[in-house]
């Protein structure tokens, strides 16, 4: 059979072949990835966004569950001085209670809980970066007020919306305490109760309600106690999230190198065999074309 | 009874002949470069004997005939084997050039995110949840309203690049149907001049170039060729437009519909609008308007879905809650009213971040409510029934497996290609070697045929002066 005399042709598109094969090594080994464009890989490019897709919210988790974890903190270290506050006044009105003490002496006591009621309402309207912690949804309002009267009522602006916020794995977690829940409204919780033995006392004389008002502050205080617990496993469930998210990232992080990662030692060979092909086929070509034909070695 | 004249002219013959052979020989050689060029054989033909008293006397030779080296059938396969491999490269470099504008896949797995339609809607959401945890900060507002300006104008950015390629593809149909309208005619004109010189056998080089001319339009467009009477050739496309008849040429036009470059045919009985039928006919224009009318299209839906389906969801969650100032939300994003034309319409509606509707209706503006139900979208089946991620995730392999099945696909054809043209190259292609082989062979031929009239003059002067060797040199 004949064969094609044009066969050179054939050889040119071969050293283009390996030529292109050297470059897409090159680019791959430059690059450290293996899907450089979606047709290399349609699964792992696709597989790959995915990946990062994830990476990328739990990315964003990380970091809004940091200043949520600062903002509870701050919430949790108002309870804390609060709880602080209410138990020095339980024991001073306990001590005022104990019939002993003279006017002045209960004067006194009125003055240092009067005091201690205004580092409470004043805690109980904490804010962080500008927004009150305890008001519910209108945190843009100061929640606690004093109003008119004697005992003064207290006047609670806030609203008693929760809010809750979403873990990348779909867990909620409760974000907020609202005041009222906290520190009682109208005529009770901490801060009413507070306001009825200042009350009790300052008339100078013992006062029948003060065992009555001692026990509805230490109820208030178990109240603050008891949300101060929520609010502290939130934040617990925030952290351990964040954790196991960051975790997470990591392991998605390696998934991600795995299904993208360009295997250097394969590259290398590869690029190796595509280099000695190239060089091959082009010494065959300039060395067909020093071969004589029939026609030179005619007389 | 043979004589020694006839002995002469037998020999006279042969030189003929063999002058005639190293002509063929030396056409070929000097062809051996040509484009579309046939070989030349030298057919030798011995010359019908003379009886006499009962012996058979041969005659000598002639040449009769300078027969090119063609395959009718297998010219016919490389040319449909042309038209479909031209077909799926154009349809692959073109669809390249689409996937280039969704390229965005990873370079360093602790490098940025690398910004595709699909990450900015990730990010968007991102934004959007983010604002969760401090619903007043302005910041985080800001934060979103820049996430869904950037997610805008991305997937604008992306219907522009598309509609620029549907550009460039109507630029190319049109340059292609300036391609093909000098074949035909040129075409014609040899059907006209090989019907006049050789109506009952190949026409050797008018014939090359005849199917030269064939082989460069089957690169352009789909064709279905016809022999017919006088060694003519009837072309028509693959879906039945007549395109050549004998020594006249129907010219393709070009023309616009709805702002697409159409193709028209012009001959009487089978003019009109050529356009859909070649888009499966074969040859570049068939992978340019397969491309242009069905891949584009296709891709620009998946996105306007896309874009109209995250959109509309938004804006239905900010109705649902009620902005910093306590006002009921309003739409986020500025959208057509139709899927068709999303990518490229939508925008980003409002510009004071306190218009974000962030917190549930009746509550104060530090509630988050409908910004957890906003992010939560992303979690949520809402594009063509999958999540925008999912929805995204599926684009990108569906994009990619098309580009690489066109290009696996481009790369066998081309394999079975170069297999046919090295069939008819064995079969047509001049060979030096042979060449010179042949040209050795006619030579000596020719050098024998002369020295025969040596040794013939010689016998003749014997002759004539009976046996003396001086009276006639």
């Amino acid at each position: 059979m004949r064969i094609n005399p044009d066969f050179v042709q054939g050889l040119v598109s071969a050293v283009n072949q390996t030529q292109a094969n050297e470059q897409t090594y090159t680019n791959e080994i430059s690059t450290g990835v293996a899907v450089n464009s979606l047709s290399d890989n349609p699964a792992a490019a696709s597989q790959d966004y995915l990946l990062r897709t994830e990476i990328n919210a739990n990315d964003s988790f990380v970091q809004s569950s940091g200043t949520l974890s600062s903002q509870m903190q701050v919430a949790d270290t108002a309870l804390g001085s609060v709880v602080t506050q209410v138990t020095s006044a339980i024991s001073l009105a306990t001590e005022g209670a104990n019939g002993t003490l003279n006017a002045s002496n209960l004067q006194s006591i009125a003055n240092q809980l009067s005091g201690i009621r205004d580092e409470v309402v004043s805690l109980a309207n904490s804010s962080y970066q500008g927004q009150y912690l305890f008001a519910g949804s209108k945190s843009q309002t100061q929640p606690f007020a004093l109003g008119a009267g004697t005992p003064p009522a207290v006047v609670y602006s806030g609203d008693t919306t929760l809010s809750y916020t979403m873990t990348p794995n779909g867990q909620q977690i409760q974000m907020n305490l609202p005041g009222s829940a906290l520190f009682g409204s109208g005529s009770t919780g901490v801060i009413a109760a507070l306001n009825n033995l200042i009350n009790d006392f300052n008339t100078g004389a013992p006062s029948a309600t003060v065992t009555t008002d001692i026990a509805s502050l230490t109820s208030g205080m178990s109240t603050v106690t008891q949300q101060r617990v929520i609010l502290g496993n939130s934040l617990n469930r925030l952290q351990a999230s964040s954790t196991y998210v960051q975790s997470e990232t990591t392991q998605l992080q390696a998934a991600q190198n795995a299904v993208i990662q360009a295997n250097p030692t394969q590259l290398a060979t590869l690029l190796s065999q595509a280099q000695t092909q190239n060089t091959s086929l082009i010494d065959m070509i300039a060395s067909l074309d020093a071969q004589p034909t029939l026609f030179s070695r005619l007389n | 009874m043979a004589t020694i004249n006839s002995a002469l002219q037998i020999m006279a013959g042969a030189l003929t002949a063999d002058q005639a052979a190293l002509n063929v020989t030396a056409n070929n050689t000097a062809n051996a470069s040509t484009p579309g060029y046939t070989r030349q054989v030298a057919v030798f033909q011995a010359n019908d004997p003379v009886t006499i008293s009962g012996i058979s006397y041969g005659q000598g030779v002639q040449m009769v005939a300078a027969q090119s080296q063609r395959n009718l059938i297998l010219n016919a396969n490389l040319d449909q084997q042309m038209q479909q491999q031209q077909a799926t490269q154009a349809q692959s470099t073109a669809m390249q050039q689409v996937q280039d504008i969704f390229n965005q896949v990873t370079t360093s797995t602790s490098g940025p995110s690398p910004g595709s339609l699909g990450d900015l809607v990730t990010n968007f959401f991102n934004a959007v949840s983010q604002l969760e945890t401090s619903p007043t900060s302005t910041a985080l507002r800001q934060g979103v309203l820049s996430a869904a300006s950037t997610l805008a104008g991305q997937f604008n950015s992306s219907a522009a690049q598309l509609s620029a390629q549907t550009n460039g593809l109507n630029q190319q149909v049109i340059g292609i149907v300036n391609q093909i309208n000098p074949l035909l005619n040129s075409i014609a004109q040899l059907n006209q001049q090989i019907s006049t010189a050789s109506p009952t056998a190949d026409a050797s080089q008018l014939e090359d170039q005849r199917q030269y001319d064939l082989q460069q339009l089957s690169q352009y467009i789909g064709i279905n060729t016809i022999k017919t009477e006088n060694n003519g050739l009837t072309i028509t496309t693959t879906s039945g437009a007549l395109l050549v008849s004998e020594g006249k040429a129907f010219d393709l036009t070009t023309g616009n519909v709805s702002g697409n470059v159409h193709v028209f045919a012009t001959a009487a009985g089978s003019s009109g609008d050529i356009t859909a039928a070649q888009a499966s006919g074969g040859g570049q224009l068939a992978g340019l308007l397969t491309t242009r009318d069905q891949s584009i299209p296709a891709v620009q839906n998946s996105i306007d879905t896309l874009a109209y389906d995250v959109a509309t969801q938004v804006n239905a969650a900010q109705l649902a809650g009620v902005d910093l100032n306590g006002a009921t939300g309003t739409p986020l994003f500025n959208i057509p009213g139709t899927v068709a034309g999303s990518a490229a319409g939508i925008s980003v509606a409002i510009t004071d971040p306190s218009k974000i509707a962030a917190a549930a209706t009746g509550t104060g503006p530090g509630d988050n409510a409908n910004a957890v139900a906003m992010a939560n979208l992303a979690n949520q089946s809402i594009v063509s029934g999958q999540t925008a991620t999912d929805f995204y995730a599926s684009f990108m392999s569906t994009l990619g497996s098309q580009v690489s099945g066109l290009s696996t696909l481009n790369t066998a054809q081309q394999a079975s290609l170069t297999q046919l043209q090295n069939q008819q190259s064995a079969l047509s292609s001049v060979s030096l070697n042979e060449e010179a082989a042949n040209l050795q062979t006619y030579e000596q031929a020719y050098q024998s045929a002369a020295q025969f009239f040596n040794v013939l003059q010689t016998i003749v002067v014997s002759a004539l002066n009976l046996g003396l060797q001086t009276a006639v040199a």
